[in-house]
């Protein structure tokens, strides 16, 4: 199993007993390049940046993804409404957070790493023309030499939709339509695609992405009708399990969805990958978290936390990202969760093999 | 008079004594953080970078800006009709040129430079919403501390706009508020922009860049609309002067229409920048370079090349972009076009004083 970590490029995440949320960062907070840089020294595989365009202020019409009705708290469900907000209370964003791009960043963070591989996780595929995004992410690929996992999905914020003039109900049919417009992009001597959102012929998009046959396309589903799409255009699901009591078992579902989407459309699995997003805190072995019953998983000592990476391996997962827990939304006790993740968990992470027929050599 | 070059992200360019054009270049050749660390060692104050999404095959309705009624050639005013003539042709750009993403490599280039400044010349504004590129912009000011030079234009290539679903004749409209829409993103606590294209309320764009009020914005236009336009929402005009035997005058009506526009709303002409890019071939005295008549602008030794970067002063140009004629295609002869400029003619034509009442401290 291979671990990776969220950049913090959006802020850093916290977590209660029944919810995972976004807290905002000072920008002095956000050396992403240096975070990059550490995470590749301590042996991470990867490193992942979110992606917003412009949040608007509310969004009362939307449901994060870390929203499980019955099970997360209703509040956390939407974002703060208020600049009063922005400190302390649970909301999936803040009003108005500091965000980096994420494909400018990886431009940096490119030239600054040799062997860690990056990627948007996930890239909201609608927000912009499929076509400008497969030339940015292909010139990702030529600056790091065949480093670039592609994470898109349909999205979920509505206003931020309404902001930008992109119809918000057909979004995974636009997700479906810009992820073959990446591969005919990456792939095809002249790029052509002809569907309900996106129509052209012959356009020439050079240089190829260095990775072949083409970058790695993961899809961030946590649906059916999600990971079928994934199943008949992807490589791989990013589904998150970030909340601090997930199963790892629990999208187990969604993978038996896979495997019978594959044999409809005749898809061979064999790359295919399994990734997850989840959230964790490493600490000393006097923390309460790890005596607390039920204890939040992968929260506690490095034993406690390799033994439910354990878990996420037994449910097939062979690349774990991590957003590591940040009440204090600083740099440092980033880098401290970083360090320990490095230092204590990922050698045994590594010797953990994942269970199921999925691929591995993302 | 101070100098920035054209980056070679789209390849280099080659000229005869009608016409400049872009020359494909192989992706190995480009070498894009190698060229910003060149010119920013050799003392060149700004790198710029084509802006592209994809190309169709051929352009036949489309008439490049760098085409010049009268002085150019008409078979160059657009692309090439096939693969065959990708080498040696003169075609404003070739069918399949290998083209990096100018956001994405600004990323890296303001990780690896300290002092040069940096920006699109022109990003071209109605390709993508203007909320993701002030985004994408903004992280790029922050990564360089402050060096965003963001050059805007409205674009010419019909066929490219059709792709990605535009109207090729709303491009200026379009411009225009997308102009406003980089402003209110940099500035605005939460960005409101009713207009014909983009419509939106309260939405969040932070950080805001270092450079306040906000990073500069020159408009690539040379028309008096698009002067009027640089004036109302902009910082200055960016005109193309890449023919090697145009008059340095040649846009004084437009500079007049900047006056009058000036004028006519209270602004400040000292508040506005005046920069040009031009064409440029340094060598020695028994080349024929040297010995042309008419002879290329910026074309010849070291003096020759003097007395034209007065002449352009002299036309209230405080600074110019090169496009090194670089006809073998290669970063050795970019690198020692370069390195010979940097010696024989930075430092004496620094001394230079441009002439008008426009802006210099940029």
């Amino acid at each position: 199993m291979e671990l990776a970590v969220t950049l913090n490029t959006h802020g850093v995440g916290t977590r209660d007993d029944s919810d995972w949320w976004h807290q905002p960062m000072a920008i002095e907070e956000m050396v992403p390049i240096q975070s990059a840089q550490l995470a590749e020294r301590l042996g991470f595989h990867s490193v992942f940046m979110g992606d917003h365009v412009g949040l608007p202020e509310q969004s009362p019409d939307s449901v994060s993804p870390l929203h499980v009705e019955g099970q997360t708290n209703p509040e956390v469900r939407q974002r703060g409404t208020s600049d009063a907000d922005v400190g302390g209370s649970k909301r999936h964003y803040p009003a108005r957070p500091n965000i980096l791009d994420g494909a400018v960043v990886m431009g940096a963070v490119a030239t600054h790493t040799t062997t860690l591989k990056m990627g948007p996780s996930v890239l909201i595929a609608p927000y912009r023309h499929p076509l400008s995004d497969a030339r940015q992410f292909a010139t990702i690929d030529t600056l790091s030499q065949g480093r670039l996992i592609m994470g898109v999905g349909a999205g979920w914020m509505k206003e931020e939709f309404d902001a930008l003039d992109r119809p918000f109900d057909s979004r995974l049919a636009q997700l479906e339509e810009a992820i073959q417009v990446y591969k005919s992009a990456w792939t095809d001597d002249l790029a052509m695609f002809h569907g309900q959102f996106y129509n052209f012929d012959r356009i020439a998009m050079d240089p190829k992405p260095v990775r072949k046959p083409h970058p790695p396309i993961i899809v961030g589903a946590v649906t059916k009708a999600g990971v079928r799409l994934a199943a008949r255009q992807a490589n791989g699901i990013d589904p998150i399990l970030m909340r601090p009591h997930d199963d790892p078992h629990g999208f187990d579902n969604l993978q038996d969805e896979i495997r019978r989407e594959a044999e409809r459309v005749d898809r061979d699995l064999s790359d295919f990958a399994m990734i997850c997003h989840v959230s964790a805190l490493v600490t000393d072995a006097g923390h309460p978290i790890t005596q607390q019953d039920p204890r939040p998983i992968l929260g506690g000592t490095a034993e406690q936390v390799i033994a439910d990476l354990g878990r996420f391996a037994d449910a097939g997962y062979s690349l774990v990202v991590i957003a590591p827990v940040c009440p204090s939304r600083t740099f440092e006790e980033y880098r401290e969760q970083l360090e320990r993740l490095g230092n204590d968990v990922i050698p045994a992470a590594k010797e953990i093999k994942p269970a199921g027929e999925w691929w591995t050599g993302l | 008079m101070r100098f920035g070059v054209l980056m070679n992200t789209h390849g280099v360019g080659a000229r005869d004594d009608h016409d400049w054009w872009h020359q494909p270049m192989p992706a190995e050749e480009m070498r894009p953080v190698e060229c910003a660390q060149i010119a920013e060692r050799l003392g060149f104050d700004a790198l710029m970078f084509g802006d592209h999404v994809g190309f169709p095959e051929t352009s036949p309705t489309s008439t490049s800006p760098v085409h010049v009624e009268g002085l150019s050639d008409p078979t160059v005013r657009h692309r090439g009709e096939g693969a065959g003539d990708v080498g040696g042709s003169k075609r404003h750009y070739p069918p399949r040129p290998n083209l990096l993403d100018g956001a994405v490599v600004m990323g890296a280039i303001a990780a690896n430079t300290s002092r040069i400044k940096m920006g699109p010349g022109v990003l071209i504004s109605p390709y993508r919403h203007p909320l993701s590129d002030a985004r994408q912009f903004a992280t790029i000011d922050f990564l360089s501390n402050g060096r965003l030079l963001m050059g805007a234009g409205a674009g010419w290539m019909r066929e490219e706009f059709e792709v990605l679903g535009h109207d090729p004749d709303e491009r200026l409209a379009m411009l225009e508020e997308c102009v406003q829409i980089y402003t209110r993103s940099w500035e605005d606590p939460l960005v409101t922009f009713h207009g014909r294209f983009y419509d939106f309320e309260n939405v969040a764009i932070d950080p805001k860049p270092v450079q306040k009020p906000h990073p500069p914005i020159v408009i690539g236009a040379t028309t008096n609309a698009g002067a009027r336009l640089a004036v109302r929402y902009a910082d200055g005009l960016y005109p193309i002067l890449n023919q090697p035997l145009i008059d340095p005058h040649h846009y004084d009506r437009q500079q007049d229409e900047m006056r009058r526009e000036c004028e006519k709303i209270g602004r400040d002409p000292s508040e506005l920048i005046m920069m040009g890019i031009v064409s440029e071939r340094i060598s020695s005295a028994d080349d024929e370079e040297a010995r042309r008549s008419p002879r290329r602008n910026f074309g010849g030794t070291a003096e020759q090349i003097l007395g034209d970067v007065q002449r352009f002063a002299d036309a209230g140009y405080s600074m110019l972009i090169l496009c090194p004629d670089c006809p073998s295609r290669t970063f050795g002869e970019w690198k020692e076009q370069m390195e010979r400029f940097g010696a024989e003619v930075l430092p004496e034509a620094s001394t230079i004083k441009p002439a008008g009442e426009w802006r210099t401290d940029f």
